[in-house]
C-alpha cells in the first residue's frame, strides 16, 4: 500500500478508535451541572453483583428487595408502631392478640396453637405457597433474582435493577390464589366464566397454559391457551360483545392479573393479550398465572413490605477495581506485544482498541446483555482469543521471514498458512459459546454470548483488520525487519 | 525429545494421580459436599431501621457506633455492613428511610444477638435518638438455592464440549476428539474433586463455573496440539516414528503456544483476584484451579492417553489401506505406448 494510502487509513482508523473510546469512556456534566453527558461505560445495564452512580441522584445496577408477610403475620416494627401509638388498653389488647415468634409477630387466632406457637395447619400452607412463589421468582430466568426464606415464616424477594418494571412486579409475583376468569362491566358486577360452577370444575380444564412472546419490534404478548371446553365458554360468554363491549379479567385470588377490553367475539384456541406490557412485565404476568394454574385456592395471601435498594452485592467500588484489573491487563498485554515485536505492536493495538471498543458498544445496544462479571469474563477470554490469533500470525511471518523470505512474502505466507488453524480455534470457541447460550441460563448463558460474539468479531478483526493495520503501518518504514523485530536467519558462508 | 518421550510413558501414574484425587473428591462430596462459604446458605441479620430525621440530624453515625459498642460488648465479631435506603412509588424516589443491616454467620450467637437488640433498642428509646424512630430487629436467613439454573448449565456445558469434540474429531481425526473427551472429562472431575478436597469456599455457581472453565480451557489447549498434529504427522519425516516419537516431536511444536494460553489466562485470573473487590476476588481467583488442572491434562496426561489410541488407529489404518492391484496409469500409458 502507498504512503498516501496508508497516512489516510491510519488517520481514519485513529479517528475511529478516538471517537469510540470518547463515547464509550467519558462522563461530564453539561450546562453547569444540569445536564450529564454519560458514557456507553457508565449507561449499560449492571447486574445485581456491580453497580454505580450515573449522576448524583441515580444509580445503575443492583437491585431491589423486599419482604412479603403472610396475612396474619407482622413485623416487630410494624407492632412496635402500632403498639406504641396505642392507648394503655388497647395496647393490652393488641400485645394479647398476637404471638412473638422470632421477630415476627403472629395471630394468635388464626396462626397459632393454643401454646402460641405457629399452628402445623399454617405451617403447611405456608410452605406450600412460599414454595409456588419461590417457583415464580426461579422461572424470571433473570440472574440476580432471588426469593429467601427468612425468620421462618417471611419470604425475603429481590430482583436485580435490569429488569425493568418498577413498582408492580414485586406486587404481581405475590399474589397467590386460585386463577379465575370473569366477564362483565365492571369489576364488582363481572360473573366468573370459568371454572365453571360446577361440582369438580377445576381451572386447568379450560386454560392450558400462559406464555409470553416478545415481538421484533418491541410488542410483548402474553398467551393464553384455551381448551376446547374453556374456548367454547369464552366463545358463548362474548357473542355480544360486538354490541356492547365488556371487560374481561383475569384474577389470581382476589387480585386482577389481567383486565382486558373485549369489543368482538373471542373464538380462538391462542388468545394474545397486548397492551401496555413491557418485556419483562408480560413475561411476569405469564409466570404468575402459569404458576396460579397450578397453585390451589388454600395458599395463604402476602402483604408486600417496605422496599429497599440493595446497591452492589460485591461492593460499591468492586466495578472501578474490575476497571482497573481490565486495564492492568491491557498494560500486560501492551507490554509483551512490544517487547516481542517492536513497532509491529501497534497494529495489534489497533487492531485490539477497535475490537474491544466495538464490544463495548454491543454489551450496550443489546437487551439483554448487560455489564457483570461473567460478561467481562467473557469479553477477557475473547480479547485473550484475538490476542493468540495475532500473535499466531506474526509467529508465523517471523519463521517465513527468517527463512529468507520478502516481508511482503512473508506476511501473506503468514495469513494463508494460518487461516484454518485460527478458522478451527475461533469455530469450536464459537460453537461452543453459542451452544452453552442457547441451553444455560443468565449469567452463564450472557458469558457465553458475550465470549461468542467476541470470537467472531475476533476472527474478523484478526483476519481482515488486523491485517489491513500490518498493511498501513509498514508502508512508512523502508527497514521493514526491525520494525516487527524480525530477523533473518544467519547462515555461515563456506 | 528424551525427556518428552519420558513423560508419555507415564500414563498409570496420570491415571493414579486423577483416579486418587476424583475418588477422593467423590467421598469428600458425598460426606460434606461443597463448601458454599461464600454465598452464605444461611446467615443472620441485625437490621435497624430509622427515618431520615437521622441524617437530618446527622447521628447515622451514632446508631453505627451504637451498634458496634454492643457487638464489642457481647462479642459479636465478623460482620458485613451495609446501608440501604428505602424506595417509593416507581423505585426511583427514596423515601428518606433507611436500614442498617450488619450480616453475621449463620452461627453466630443467638444469644448475644439478642443481648445486642436490646443493648441498642435501649439506647435510641432515649432522647438524643427519639426522633429517629428507630427499630431494631434480628433475623435468620435461609437461602434457597434455584437448581435449574445449575442443571442447565451442565447440560449446555456437556452439549457444548459434545459438538466441539465432534468438530475435532471431524478435523483431526477421531483419535484426537477421544483423547480430547478423556481429558475433558478428566479436567471437570479433577476440577470439582480438588475442590472438594481442598473445601475452597465457593459460591453456588462456583463448582459449575470452574467445571465449564476445566473443560473450555482443556478444549482449547488441546485444539492447539491437535491443529499441530494434523499439520505435522503429514511431514514424511514422521512416518519413521513410532506413535510415541510422533507425539513427542509434535508437542515441541505446539507446548508453547499451549503454555502462553495457559500463562495469559493464569494471568488474567491474578490480576482479576488481586485487584479486584472481595466477591469478585472469591470468584475469579480460583479460577487458577481448572486453568492448571488443564495444563496438567493437556501437558501429560492427553499427550500420554494419545500414544496409544495413536498406535490402534494407525494400525487400523494400516490393516485397511487399500492396494491397487492392477498397473498404476502413468505406467499404462507407457505400455499403450
Amino acid at each position: 500500500m502507498g504512503k498516501i494510502k496508508s497516512a489516510i487509513v491510519i488517520t481514519l482508523m485513529t479517528l475511529v478508535i478516538a471517537v469510540m473510546c470518547f463515547f464509550c469512556t467519558v462522563s461530564f456534566d453539561m450546562k453547569g451541572g444540569l445536564e450529564r453527558f454519560n458514557s456507553v461505560v457508565r449507561m449499560t445495564n449492571k447486574d445485581a453483583t456491580l453497580g454505580t452512580e450515573i449522576g448524583e441522584q441515580s444509580y445503575l445496577g443492583g437491585g431491589y428487595s423486599t419482604v412479603y408477610y403472610p396475612e396474619g403475620v407482622i413485623s416487630s416494627k410494624e407492632y412496635e408502631e402500632n403498639f406504641s401509638s396505642m392507648k394503655p388498653e388497647e395496647a393490652a389488647e393488641y400485645a394479647a392478640k398476637y404471638a412473638k415468634v422470632g421477630a415476627l409477630y403472629l395471630e394468635r387466632e388464626t396462626l397459632c396453637d393454643e401454646e402460641g406457637k405457629p399452628s402445623e395447619e399454617f405451617k403447611a400452607k405456608f410452605k406450600a405457597t412460599a414454595d409456588s412463589v419461590i417457583a415464580r421468582y426461579e422461572a424470571l430466568h433473570v440472574d440476580g433474582a432471588r426469593a429467601d426464606i427468612a425468620d421462618e415464616y417471611t419470604i425475603r424477594v429481590m430482583m436485580p435493577q435490569l429488569l425493568a418494571g418498577g413498582n408492580s412486579l414485586f406486587n404481581l409475583m405475590s399474589y397467590t390464589g386460585g386463577v379465575t376468569v370473569s366477564y362483565g362491566s365492571d369489576e364488582d358486577s363481572a360473573t366468573t366464566i370459568l371454572p365453571e360452577n360446577k361440582k369438580g370444575a377445576v381451572i386447568g380444564d379450560y386454560i392450558k397454559s400462559v406464555s409470553s412472546r416478545t415481538a421484533a419490534n418491541g410488542t410483548a404478548v402474553v398467551i393464553v391457551k384455551f381448551t376446547k371446553a374453556g374456548r367454547e365458554i369464552v366463545k358463548n360468554t362474548t357473542s355480544s360483545a360486538a354490541e356492547s363491549s365488556s371487560t374481561m379479567f383475569f384474577k389470581i385470588g382476589d387480585d386482577i392479573a389481567i383486565q382486558m377490553t373485549v369489543s368482538s367475539e373471542i373464538d380462538q384456541d391462542t388468545m394474545y393479550i397486548s397492551g401496555s406490557y413491557t418485556k419483562d412485565s408480560a413475561n411476569v404476568t405469564s409466570i404468575l398465572l402459569e404458576s396460579a394454574l397450578k397453585g390451589g385456592k388454600d395458599d395463604i395471601s402476602f402483604t408486600v413490605g417496605d422496599t429497599y435498594r440493595e446497591t452492589a452485592s460485591f461492593g460499591d467500588n468492586a466495578l472501578l477495581f474490575i476497571y482497573i484489573a481490565c486495564g492492568v491487563c491491557f498494560v500486560g498485554m501492551t507490554v509483551f506485544f512490544f517487547a516481542r515485536y517492536k513497532q509491529l505492536a501497534f497494529a495489534h493495538l489497533y487492531t485490539y482498541l477497535l475490537f474491544f471498543f466495538s464490544m463495548l458498544f454491543c454489551v450496550w445496544a443489546i437487551g439483554f446483555l448487560y455489564i457483570g462479571v461473567a460478561t467481562l469474563l467473557g469479553l477477557m477470554l475473547a480479547s485473550l482469543l484475538l490476542c493468540v490469533s495475532n500473535a499466531l500470525v506474526y509467529e508465523r511471518a517471523r519463521k517465513e521471514f527468517s527463512a529468507g523470505r520478502t516481508m511482503t512474502a512473508a506476511v501473506k505466507s503468514a495469513y494463508k498458512s494460518t487461516f484454518w488453524r485460527i478458522f478451527d480455534l475461533h469455530i469450536v470457541i464459537a460453537a461452543f459459546a453459542f451452544i452453552v447460550f442457547g441451553i444455560a441460563l443468565p449469567g452463564l448463558s450472557t458469558f457465553a454470548f458475550t465470549l461468542g460474539l467476541g470470537t467472531a468479531f475476533s476472527f474478523v478483526c484478526n483476519v481482515a483488520i488486523g491485517r489491513l493495520n500490518w498493511a498501513t503501518m509498514m508502508a512508512f518504514t523502508p527497514r521493514k525487519g526491525a520494525f516487527c523485530n524480525f530477523k533473518r536467519e544467519e547462515t555461515e558462508d563456506e | 525429545m528424551n525427556k518428552r518421550l519420558k513423560t508419555l510413558k507415564l500414563l498409570p501414574v496420570y491415571c493414579a494421580i486423577s483416579a486418587v484425587i476424583i475418588i477422593a473428591g467423590i467421598i469428600l462430596y458425598a460426606l460434606l459436599g461443597f463448601n458454599y462459604g461464600m454465598e452464605k446458605p444461611a446467615y443472620k441479620t441485625f437490621e435497624v431501621r430509622y427515618n431520615v430525621v437521622a441524617e437530618i440530624g446527622e447521628y447515622e453515625e451514632d446508631i453505627q457506633k451504637t451498634c458496634e459498642d454492643a457487638f464489642k460488648a457481647n462479642n459479636l465479631g465478623g460482620y458485613e455492613k451495609v446501608v440501604k435506603n428505602e424506595v417509593g412509588g416507581n423505585y426511583s424516589t427514596e423515601t428518606g428511610n433507611k436500614a442498617l443491616v450488619y450480616t453475621f454467620a449463620a452461627d453466630a450467637s443467638a444469644e448475644g444477638l439478642q443481648a445486642a437488640e436490646a443493648s441498642v433498642k435501649a439506647t435510641l428509646a432515649g432522647d438524643a435518638f427519639k426522633d429517629a424512630e428507630a427499630s431494631v430487629s434480628v433475623h435468620s436467613i435461609e437461602k434457597v438455592k434455584f437448581t435449574e439454573t445449575l442443571w442447565r448449565a451442565a447440560v449446555a456445558i456437556g452439549v457444548a464440549a459434545v459438538v466441539a469434540l465432534v468438530y475435532i474429531g471431524i478435523r483431526f481425526g477421531v483419535g484426537s476428539a477421544l483423547s480430547g473427551l478423556v481429558a475433558s472429562v478428566n479436567s471437570v472431575f479433577f476440577t470439582l474433586g480438588f475442590f472438594a478436597i481442598a473445601r475452597i469456599p465457593l459460591f453456588a455457581a462456583g463448582p459449575l463455573l470452574y467445571a465449564a472453565i476445566a473443560a473450555f480451557a482443556t478444549l482449547l489447549m488441546w485444539l492447539l496440539h491437535a491443529m499441530m498434529m494434523r499439520e505435522n504427522f503429514k511431514d514424511p519425516s514422521y512416518n519413521n516414528f513410532t506413535a510415541a516419537e510422533a507425539v513427542a516431536s509434535s508437542l515441541k511444536t505446539s507446548e508453547k503456544s499451549v503454555y502462553i494460553t495457559a500463562g495469559a489466562l493464569g494471568f488474567i485470573a491474578i490480576v482479576f483476584g488481586a485487584i479486584a473487590a472481595a466477591g469478585v476476588r472469591a470468584l475469579v481467583l480460583p479460577v487458577l484451579v481448572p486453568v492448571a488442572v488443564s495444563l496438567y491434562t493437556t501437558m501429560l496426561l492427553a499427550p500420554a492417553l494419545h500414544v496409544p489410541i495413536k498406535a490402534a488407529f494407525d494400525k487400523y489404518k494400516a490393516r485397511h489401506k487399500r492396494v491397487y492391484a492392477g498397473k498404476k496409469k502413468a505406467a499404462k500409458t507407457d505400455d499403450e505406448k
